[in-house]
């Protein structure tokens, strides 16, 4: 048998052979990753049509570690069945922290008075298009210039560092959408559901579950397509309700 | 594996040798960099490193290891020569 790092070495002989010194871009082989597993578990020769990232597997152990990290996340969300679960309203209304709230180092000018909730609301609105020009693009929808203000605690259990949701709101012709992650990431929440309740408000609040995506292995979610609406997300962890942020679009 | 260790052996530079003597001990580019006398860039251990294994394909071609072996070697993990 060969040993673990003859192995490596052999591995980085074979994928130095197809990459030239001016490809060693650490930064684009971290960012291909991600597809490298996918491909990988695929079931493709992803050493031979892929070997920048192969080369980092092969000769760095920060590279190396990570590929790791991605492969079990994977392989354990493959092997994953999402539980079905329902919606506690109780325990939602219970963990509303608060509305949506806007800073005003977020926005392009000062509130000229304290707003009331909903006109907050209303006013958030209508700064989706301003902030769609103003601020950092990332992914097509635009990010929040702090983030503060989108940003969610979110009562992860055993976690001793703080986690947070952050929520990105973007809008397409096809309607709104809603970028999210979960802040620091963490592998044992890969696929963890996030859902999406409609609030229908008449003739009492009903929430109505109009999507359900997994956590990705970078923490993140997304939903699409949204008609203007009143919604709450719900991050759900061991069939517990965990995060919960209503949001107006 | 023999073979491997005898084209390692055949490289002219010390530093290169070590590069490898390092990277055996499954460290990152960064800790291969600040290990070695004097010190090198993370950036410069890459290109180094990518260099050398050029360098060392040649050498197990030489010695009877085509593409497709070597391929194998890797698929199967278990093939001595």
């Amino acid at each position: 048998m060969i040993n673990q790092p003859d192995l490596r070495l052999i591995q980085a002989i074979m994928a130095a052979t197809r990459i030239e010194e001016h490809e060693l871009d650490r930064e684009a082989a971290e960012a291909a990753l991600g597809e490298y597993v996918e491909r990988e578990l695929a079931g493709e020769a992803v050493r031979e049509t892929m070997p920048l990232v192969a080369f980092y597997i092969a000769t760095d152990a920060d590279m190396a570690r990570q590929y790791a990290e991605l492969r079990a996340d994977l392989i354990a969300f493959e092997h994953t069945e999402l539980p079905e679960i329902a919606f506690d309203m109780a325990a939602a209304q219970a963990r509303v922290a608060r509305l949506i709230e806007i800073a005003p180092e977020d926005i392009v000018r000062p509130l000229p008075t304290t707003p009331s909730q909903e006109t907050e609301q209303d006013y958030l609105r209508r700064l989706l298009p301003v902030w769609q020009r103003s601020l950092p693009v990332y992914g097509g929808v635009f990010m929040s210039g702090t983030a503060q203000p989108l940003l969610q605690p979110v009562d992860v259990p055993d976690q001793a560092i703080p986690t947070q949701m952050d929520i990105v709101l973007g809008q397409h012709e096809t309607g709104a959408v809603i970028n999210g992650r979960l802040k620091p990431r963490r592998s044992d929440l890969v696929g963890v559901p996030v859902r999406l309740y409609r609030i229908e408000m008449q003739p009492q609040p009903t929430p109505i579950c109009v999507a359900e995506v997994p956590l990705d292995r970078f923490g993140r979610f997304a939903f699409e397509q949204l008609p203007h609406d009143r919604y709450v997300i719900v991050l759900f962890i061991e069939q517990q309700l965990i995060g919960v942020m209503w949001i107006d679009l | 594996m023999a073979v491997l260790h005898t084209c390692v052996e055949r490289l002219k530079s010390e530093i290169d040798r070590q590069i490898l003597r390092l990277l055996r001990e499954n460290l990152s580019h960064r800790e291969i960099g600040a290990r070695l006398q004097p010190p090198m860039k993370h950036g410069t251990v890459t290109t180094r490193i990518c260099r050398v294994a050029k360098k060392l394909y040649p050498c197990l071609v030489e010695h009877g290891y085509d593409k497709d072996q070597a391929i194998a070697i890797m698929r199967e993990k278990g093939v001595e020569k």
